[in-house]
C-alpha cells in the first residue's frame, strides 16, 4: 500500500512518516503542490494524505488536478482551516474524507483504512480476524460464527481498535472517535473504560481470545 | 460660537427686548407684577434655549449607549456650540480608533487560533509516537498521558474559540426547517454514559412539536451546549427535566448552589469550579448563537436549582 503526504510541516510529516511506515505502508512525501502534482503523475498512490495550506498554493487545485487526470486515488483532506466551506469545497472536488488539526494518528489511521477498504475491496463488508467477524454494514459481530451482541459505541470501538492493531491507541484518541468534539474529554474518560471494559467481556463470553490489553487505562492495544 | 458667548448674546438679546416691552408698557401696569412676568419670561426663554443647545447631547449619549457591545462605530455631527462640535470630533474619531482596535485584536485572535493548530498537531502526534515506545515505566506513560489530555484540553479551547469567532462573523448562514424535540433526542443520546453514571432522573417533556427555520449546525450545538451543562453541572442521583413548548425550551436541573453572578453567567472563562478542566467557553458559545439566530436566553438559579429558558419567538 503506497502514501503520499502532502504537507509543509516538516515536524508533523517525520511524525506522519514514522507512524506510517512502521504500520508498513510505503510512504513518499511532497510539501508543494507542484511536488505533490509531478509525484501523482508518476507513482499510483493508495491514498493522499493533503494540507491545504500549501507555501505555492492550495491543497484544493491538486485536487483539480487529479480530477483532470482522472486518477483513481483515495483522499483525505488535512487541514488547520476548520471552515466548513473549505470542507465542502474539497469534498466536492474528490476528496474521500476531511479531518481538520490538530488530530490524532490512530483516527488518521483509521480513516486511511477504511477508505482503501472502500476503494480497493470493492465495498467487502466484512473483516475477518481469527475467530472474529466483524461486518461493517450490517454492524455485526461474530466470535466464532455466533452473533454477539455490542451496541454502537462497543462495535465503533471494536472497529477503531482493530484498524489501529498493534498500535496502542491513546484514550484521548478513543473519546474523540465515539464521541466527537463537542465533548470535552476528560468527562468522557470514564465512559471509554466502561466501554473497553464491556466489549472485552462480551468478546470473552463469546469465545473470543483476549486481544484488548490496556497500558494502565491510558492507552489501549488490540494485540494480535 | 462658544457656549458662554451664545449664552451672554442671548441673554442680552433676551433682557433688551423684555426691557423694551416693559418701556412700551409701563403705565397701564403695576411696576412689580411687570418686574415678576419679566423674570418669568427670562426664565422660560433661557430654559428652551438651553435645552436648544443640549439636544445634541441627549443625541450623542443615546447614540453611545446604542453602540455600546456592538461592533458598530459612532459618527455624530450637528454640535451647536464650539465645544459640544470639538467633544463630537473627539468622540468620534475614538470611536472609529477603538472600532479599529476592535478589529485588529479580532484578526489578531483569529489568526493566533489558526497558527496554534499545526503545532497542537505536532505536540499531539510526537506524544503518540512515544505512546508506541516499548518499555516505558508507569509513570513515563503518566507523563505522557498528562501531555496528551491537555493537548486535548488546549484544542478544545481553541476549536471553542475559532466557532466563537466564526459565529461572530456570521459565517453560518443556511436555512432550512429544524424539528427542535428532534434535535433534543438526538443530543440527549449522545450522553447517555453521563447520565447514567450520575444515575440522574431525566423527565423529557417534547409532546407539542416546534418547527422553526434556522440553521441546523448552530442549533445543534447550542442544544447540545444546553443539555451539556444541564448534565455536567448536576450531582450525583440529581434530575434534570426538559420541557418544550410551541415557544420556548426549559431545561431545570439540580446542581450545586450557584455563587457566580449570574449576570457572569453567560461570559467566557467563568467555569464550575466543581468542573475540573471545564473550559468554560460553552455558555457563552450559547449567548453568541443566540444572539445571531434571534433567540432570547435566560438563566435563573434559586439555591441548588438552575433554570435555563431559551424563547425561540420572542425577539430581544
Amino acid at each position: 500500500m503506497k502514501l503520499l503526504f502532502v504537507e509543509d510541516d516538516q515536524d508533523l510529516l517525520k511524525s506522519m512518516l514514522f507512524y506510517f511506515n512502521e504500520i508498513g505502508y510505503n510512504c513518499e512525501k511532497a510539501k508543494t503542490v507542484a511536488e505533490a502534482v509531478e509525484k501523482v503523475g508518476v507513482y499510483d498512490y493508495d491514498c493522499i494524505i493533503l494540507d491545504l495550506v500549501l507555501p505555492d498554493g492550495s491543497g484544493l487545485d491538486l485536487l483539480e488536478e487529479i480530477k483532470l487526470r482522472k486518477i483513481d486515488v483515495g483522499i483525505i483532506i488535512l487541514s488547520a482551516n476548520s471552515n466548513l466551506d473549505d470542507k465542502l469545497k474539497g469534498l466536492d472536488r474528490g476528496a474521500d474524507d476531511y479531518l481538520t488539526k490538530p488530530f490524532h494518528l490512530s483516527e488518521l489511521n483509521s480513516r486511511i483504512k477504511s477508505i482503501i477498504r472502500r476503494k480497493k475491496q470493492g465495498g467487502n463488508a466484512v473483516i475477518t480476524f481469527n475467530e472474529l467477524e466483524i461486518n461493517t454494514d450490517a454492524q455485526e459481530v461474530h466470535v466464532n460464527k455466533e452473533l454477539i451482541h455490542l451496541t454502537k459505541k462497543e462495535f465503533d470501538l471494536l472497529l477503531y481498535l482493530i484498524f489501529n492493531k498493534n498500535k496502542v491507541v491513546a484514550k484521548s484518541s478513543i473519546s474523540e472517535h465515539l464521541w466527537g468534539d463537542f465533548m470535552d474529554q476528560s468527562d468522557s474518560f470514564d465512559s471509554v473504560y466502561s466501554h473497553v471494559k464491556n466489549l472485552k467481556r462480551k468478546l470473552k463470553e463469546g469465545g473470543g481470545q483476549d486481544y484488548i490489553k490496556s497500558l494502565y487505562g491510558i492507552g489501549y492495544i488490540f494485540k494480535t | 460660537m462658544k457656549l458662554s458667548l451664545k449664552i451672554f448674546v442671548f441673554s442680552v438679546i433676551l433682557a433688551s427686548s423684555i426691557l423694551l416691552i416693559g418701556f412700551v408698557l409701563r403705565s397701564k401696569m403695576d411696576p412689580l407684577l411687570m418686574g415678576g412676568v419679566g423674570i418669568f419670561l427670562f426664565a422660560i426663554c433661557q430654559f428652551l434655549f438651553i435645552r436648544y443647545l443640549t439636544r445634541g447631547m441627549e443625541v450623542a449619549s443615546a447614540q453611545l449607549s446604542l453602540i455600546r457591545g456592538t461592533k458598530e462605530f459612532l459618527y455624530l455631527e450637528g454640535g451647536r456650540f464650539k465645544e459640544l462640535a470639538d467633544l463630537q470630533v473627539e468622540l468620534n474619531a475614538f470611536s472609529v480608533a477603538n472600532h479599529e482596535n476592535y478589529l485588529s485584536q479580532k484578526r489578531y485572535s483569529e489568526n493566533l487560533s489558526h497558527e496554534l493548530l499545526t503545532p497542537l498537531a505536532i505536540i499531539r502526534t510526537k506524544a503518540e509516537l512515544l505512546l508506541q515506545a516499548p518499555d516505558l515505566r508507569e509513570v513515563d506513560l503518566q507523563h505522557l498521558d498528562s501531555i496528551i489530555q491537555t493537548v486535548g484540553r488546549l484544542s478544545n479551547l481553541n476549536r471553542g474559540l475559532i466557532l466563537l469567532s466564526k459565529i461572530n462573523n456570521r459565517q453560518f448562514v443556511d436555512v432550512e426547517k429544524l424539528d427542535i424535540a428532534e434535535l433534543v433526542s438526538e443530543s440527549l443520546e449522545n450522553f447517555e454514559d453521563q447520565i447514567r453514571k450520575k444515575q440522574l432522573a431525566v423527565r423529557v417533556n417534547l409532546t407539542q412539536k416546534l418547527q422553526l427555520e434556522s440553521n441546523l449546525n448552530l442549533m445543534r450545538i447550542l442544544i447540545a451546549n444546553l443539555i451539556k451543562n444541564a448534565v455536567f453541572h448536576n450531582i450525583e442521583e440529581g434530575y434534570v427535566h426538559i420541557d418544550l413548548n410551541g415557544q420556548m425550551l426549559r431545561i431545570e436541573n439540580s446542581g450545586l448552589p450557584n455563587d457566580h453572578d449570574p449576570n457572569l453567567f453567560f461570559q467566557r472563562f467563568v467555569s464550575d469550579k466543581n468542573a475540573d478542566h471545564s473550559i468554560g467557553l460553552g455558555l457563552s458559545i450559547v449567548k453568541e448563537i443566540c444572539q445571531t439566530l434571534g433567540f432570547t436566553i435566560t438563566y435563573e438559579s434559586i439555591d441548588a436549582l438552575h433554570i435555563l429558558r431559551l424563547d425561540f419567538l420572542t425577539k430581544v
